[in-house]
């Protein structure tokens, strides 16, 4: 219910973000500024062989060198472990360690050396000795399950860490008219944030306090399980997130850098830095996707979804670590997407490899089971005739049937799915640009997704094995000058959420956005939040807490106006920086009068205690569900392989949009993200384990020519379930987009679509599949 | 680790007598992504970039001498009608920063096989102007790429210049990459006709452990483009011509591609770059009519 007291001003509008000022004139707060007296620079030791022992580690001639310090080795954090923040059925382990001796990937940390500069710490590291016992290295997830498998833990008997069934089961084995199978693969790419991880600890031992400067999406998540790990009380241990240069999932829990550099900072009484150098990043930073889905589609004779079964394998790496097995898990939940299916299900399993451990990244599963789901549903219409956007409005849920229970346990809250694809359908029909008449093959390819968003409900959480609070909480306070600062526990990392707050808490106060500061990232100060910044739930989750803390604020400012001008709340306006008794322009008491007598505890009415500050809890009492249809158009060259994409549209329900800029940016960039994922950038690995693509030289983000022209258009069906009426945005963009580019190849390339089954379509790719098909 | 600077090239080419072990470096752009990967640690740095007379290129005649200095941006402002063949390679290098750091010297000293300069230095029949304090040396570029990364250079002598003749007709150049831009070339080719000789020059890039000069297909394409009347180029020409371009190559398999879609590749740019240059060459015919 809208409170005509409130403004809106602000949701809707373009409001220029508040924090870009600062971004654009070099004057933001990142970690690897952070500049402490007398600090010290760690750099780590990795491991070159992908599976063995350290079956030496001599640190005396590293010791020795000008400017060294410490060098840490397994042996100085022997107990030190980070906890999983999801565990699976099955799943032995619930932690790994932060440096041991085991060596199960190429780029495993071994050592930490510790110097007066980074250039000293690093000349350093190679002189830190070691002797190794190797083992066969273990690459690709079928590889894993092979009889006679190298073991990465042989007590385990078995390299399989779970396996689970998630709906129908019986969907594998569905009878009906048609069925489509294909085995589909979305390989394994790396987040590469624009600014690298990093890490700056300083421990006072007179206070026995630990400060921690990182570079996170998830302060309290960090302060949390350093504590945990490093046996200090989490009222000893202050996070300090600093802006943040991208996160995309690489960045929402520690890592074991950031537990040695407290480790270091603790044995040696100085501040310690580490900051991630670019070709760490590929195999030290958590990377994402690699899975294989066996998928499979049965229709009836007039292309009605009878069953949808995917059998989901899931390379982990070296050990399920802090996410493990849950993206698959996510894959699996959201396997039916925006359509109806008699059956729908799916088996999980995870293995290990003697790779780097996979990790959280924008779209967490959903871009796997997207690009299997939508794939799939092309081949089918292209097997039965049909126009392959026919056949999915033919199966799409509609808007009556919200609240819809899916096969795979979600209540899906509103929406109108079919609207959707039916716009960017006709935008992609209304494209001026004639055909170019160079003989290039061409096609236009379409995907659906149903996006999970505004995590969650607490309870749901421990349902699903997931060890942290799904609530947010935000303090909005009136200052004695009238002015607002807002408290919450998510926070910034490019995404925009700083003005995205800012407009919520101007519209419901009904003050100008100028009056609004909102901060967040240091733990001494900001609420707790138990997850942060992910899993698009930034605005939804900690939106909604803000709105209702603000609300209530509002509404104390009301009551005090009322009782100071002797009329009823229900009279009264907030406008001009001022309480006003509407239709009576004399009778008004300022903002910054009715502040400074609050936080003087005076002119209160009676019972009301001083001061201008409220506080929400907001736990989710459900997830909301996002939703797209994306479309692209792509030339092929026919003799070298290579994809053009000339041209991209995507229809997107976020519900409210507070700010259609920051959305739309939100899915430009998630889009090209996605569009990276399909065309050019994997991680590869030899058989040996060795990683093949540890430079931007050999693992190829998309850049500006492979970036199309993208039109993005937003629809807006409120959430019944968000105060507010939003819905998450953040991971949108990157979900669909793979599969868009993957029809559009299959469209152009008819006789071998059916090959068209994994990602990234390289020219290479595209040959070998155009001359063997 | 030392840093020498001369000024002059006379103190450099001293500089280098005395310690050849000094590793040259002119826009940094192979070098420090060595040193920032630790894959090279040399005693010794010698920064060329103080020798004014190294970043200049002169004409007299018909011949060019560009100096070991001169960065792939001025050859793309500079040298575009001259020399089309390694002006368009020039501009597919990089980003705009590279360009403007990357000199031509530069890319033939580090004498990678995916060097972009050097396949339509290969067709254009260039020499390299070495020199030492024992004397200047001009050799062939077709004899200069040793083994990867690896040239004819002794170990006291520094790329003073490459000499070339400005174009005497079409030349065109290609490069496939996973990419469009900022990619080390999948392979790469250049092709350059001389009308008044009727021969061709064809280089290849990055599908061999040098570039190469694609011999066989520049004598077969030679003697079988109609130079005279300009008629329409045979596909069956194209394709032979593509084949023999294929079969110059040794390429290998890696992460960007197979040696079989190397080959592939490099037919398909032979074949594409003939049918530009040979439309080129006929537009100039007609105009000249």
């Amino acid at each position: 219910m809208t409170d005509v007291t409130q403004g809106n001003a602000y949701v809707g509008a373009r409001a220029p973000r508040v924090e870009d000022g600062r971004f654009v004139t070099g004057a933001g707060r990142f970690v690897a500024g952070v500049r402490l007296p007398g600090m010290l620079h760690a750099t780590v030791v990795r491991s070159p062989i992908a599976h063995g022992a350290v079956t030496r580690c001599d640190p005396d001639a590293a010791l020795a060198a000008p400017g060294v310090r410490a060098v840490l080795t397994p042996r100085d954090a022997a107990t030190l472990r980070l906890p999983c923040i999801s565990t699976a059925p099955g799943q032995r382990e619930a932690s790994y360690p932060v440096l041991t001796e085991e060596i199960r990937y190429v780029g495993q940390p071994l050592a930490l050396v510790v110097a007066e500069s980074a250039a000293a710490a690093e000349d350093a590291a190679d002189l830190v000795e070691l002797d190794f016992s190797e083992r066969p290295a273990l690459v690709g997830a079928e590889a894993a399950l092979a009889t006679g498998a190298p073991l990465l833990y042989p007590e385990w008997g078995t390299n399989l860490v779970s396996e689970f069934v998630v709906g129908d089961a019986d969907a594998a084995a569905a009878m009906a008219d048609h069925v489509v199978e294909l085995t589909l693969r979305l390989g394994r790419v790396a987040p590469c944030p624009m600014e690298p991880r990093g890490t700056v600890a300083t421990w006072e031992p007179a206070r026995g306090e630990l400060t921690v400067w990182t570079s996170t999406q998830a302060p309290h998540l960090a302060r949390d399980h350093l504590a945990g790990a490093l046996g200090i009380g989490c009222d000893r241990v202050r996070v300090i997130g600093c802006d943040v240069g991208g996160g995309f999932g690489a960045k929402e829990h520690p890592y074991p850098e950031e537990v040695l550099a407290c480790l270091a900072t603790r044995r040696l009484g100085r501040p310690v830095t580490w900051i991630e150098r670019r070709g760490e990043h590929f195999t030290s930073t958590l990377p994402a996707r690699d899975a294989v889905h066996r998928g499979r589609l049965a229709l009836d004779a007039d292309g009605r979804f009878i069953a949808l079964y995917a059998d989901i394998l899931s390379d982990l790496g070296a050990y399920p670590a802090s996410v493990g097995v849950n993206p698959a898990a996510v894959s699996a939940l959201m396997l039916p997407g925006p359509y109806h299916f008699d059956q729908a299900g799916a088996k999980v399993r995870a293995v290990v490899t003697t790779t780097t451990p996979i990790g959280s990244f924008r779209g967490f599963g959903q871009p796997e089971i997207t690009w299997t789901r939508e794939r799939l549903i092309d081949e089918a219409a292209r097997g039965l005739g049909l126009d392959p956007v026919e056949l999915r409005l033919r199966n799409m849920i509609r808007p009556a049937e919200f609240p819809y229970p899916s096969r795979t346990r979600q209540s899906y809250d509103s929406g109108d799915y079919a609207a959707a694809l039916e716009l960017v359908r006709d935008r992609v029909a209304a494209r001026a640009a004639a055909t170019p008449r160079d003989g290039k093959p061409r096609g236009v390819g379409f995907a659906c997704h149903v996006e999970h968003t505004g995590m969650g409900p607490s309870a749901e959480m421990e349902a699903a094995g997931i060890n942290a609070g799904g609530f947010e909480i935000a303090v909005v306070r009136m200052e004695p000058d009238a002015s607002i600062v807002v408290s919450s526990g998510v926070c910034g990392m490019g995404q925009g959420i700083e003005t995205t707050l800012a407009q919520l808490a101007a519209d419901r106060l009904a003050v100008p956005m100028d009056r609004v500061k909102v901060v967040f990232g240091d733990t001494a100060y900001a609420p707790y939040s138990g997850l942060g910044s992910i899993a698009s739930r930034s605005l939804t989750v900690g939106g909604a807490a803000l709105i209702g803390a603000a609300d209530r604020l509002r509404r104390r400012i009301l009551a005090i106006a009322a009782h100071r001008l002797e009329a009823t709340p229900g009279d009264l306006e907030i406008t001009g920086a001022a309480v006003r008794v509407k239709g009576d322009p004399a009778a008004a008491i300022t903002l910054a009068d009715i502040a400074a007598a609050a936080w003087r505890g005076r002119d209160l009415p009676d019972g009301m205690s001083p001061g201008l500050e409220e506080r929400e809890v907001y736990d989710p009492p459900a997830n909301v569900y996002g939703y797209a249809a994306h479309a692209a158009a792509v030339a092929v060259d026919p003799d070298t392989g290579k994809i053009e994409i000339e041209g991209y549209w995507a229809v997107t329900d976020c519900g409210v949009v507070v700010n259609p800029t920051i959305v739309e940016g939100q899915l430009h960039g998630g889009i090209v993200q996605g569009i990276g994922m399909a065309l050019t950038e994997e991680i590869a690995y030899a058989p040996d384990g060795q990683p093949l693509t540890t430079t931007f030289m050999d693992y190829l983000l998309p850049s500006s020519p492979e970036s199309p022209p993208i039109e993005v258009e937003l629809i807006q069906v409120p959430s019944p379930v968000t105060p507010g009426g939003m819905k998450g945005v953040g991971e949108s963009g990157v979900i669909s987009a793979p599969a868009a580019v993957g029809n559009a190849v299959a469209a152009a390339l008819p006789h071998v679509a059916g090959r068209i089954t994994a990602t990234p379509l390289t020219p290479y790719a595209i040959w070998s599949v155009s001359r063997d098909g | 680790m030392d840093f020498l600077r001369p000024v002059t090239w006379a103190e450099a080419l001293e500089v280098k007598a005395e310690r050849p072990d000094a590793r040259p470096i002119a826009g940094g752009t192979d070098l420090m992504v060595e040193l920032n990967f630790g894959t090279t640690r040399p005693t010794a740095l010698l920064d060329l970039t103080r020798i004014d007379e190294l970043a200049d290129w002169e004409r007299a005649g018909e011949r060019l001498r560009i100096g070991a200095g001169v960065s792939y941006a001025r050859v793309v402002g500079e040298l575009g009608d001259l020399l089309p063949g390694l002006a368009i390679a020039a501009r597919t290098v990089g980003s705009p920063q590279i360009r403007n750091r990357g000199t031509i010297g530069g890319n033939l000293g580090s004498a990678s096989p995916a060097g972009d300069a050097h396949p339509p230095l290969l067709a254009s029949d260039a020499t390299v102007e070495v020199e030492s304090v024992r004397g200047v040396r001009v050799l062939p570029i077709d004899g200069f790429f040793r083994r990867p990364k690896v040239n004819a250079l002794a170990p006291d002598e520094l790329i003073r210049a490459v000499r070339v003749d400005r174009a005497s007709g079409p030349q065109q150049f290609a490069k496939i990459g996973t990419r469009n831009a900022m990619v080390i070339a999948v392979c790469s080719f250049a092709l350059a006709l001389y009308p008044a000789g009727r021969r061709v020059g064809a280089g290849v890039g990055s599908a061999a452990p040098t570039p190469v000069r694609a011999r066989a297909a520049e004598e077969f394409l030679s003697g079988a483009l109609d130079w005279a009347g300009g008629g329409p180029v045979d596909e069956e020409v194209g394709r032979r011509f593509g084949a023999l371009v294929a079969a110059a190559a040794s390429p290998i398999d890696d992460v960007r591609g197979t040696a079989g879609y190397r080959r592939h590749a490099l037919a398909v740019m032979a074949r594409r770059t003939l049918a530009w240059a040979w439309h080129d060459y006929r537009e100039a015919g007609t105009a000249c009519a």
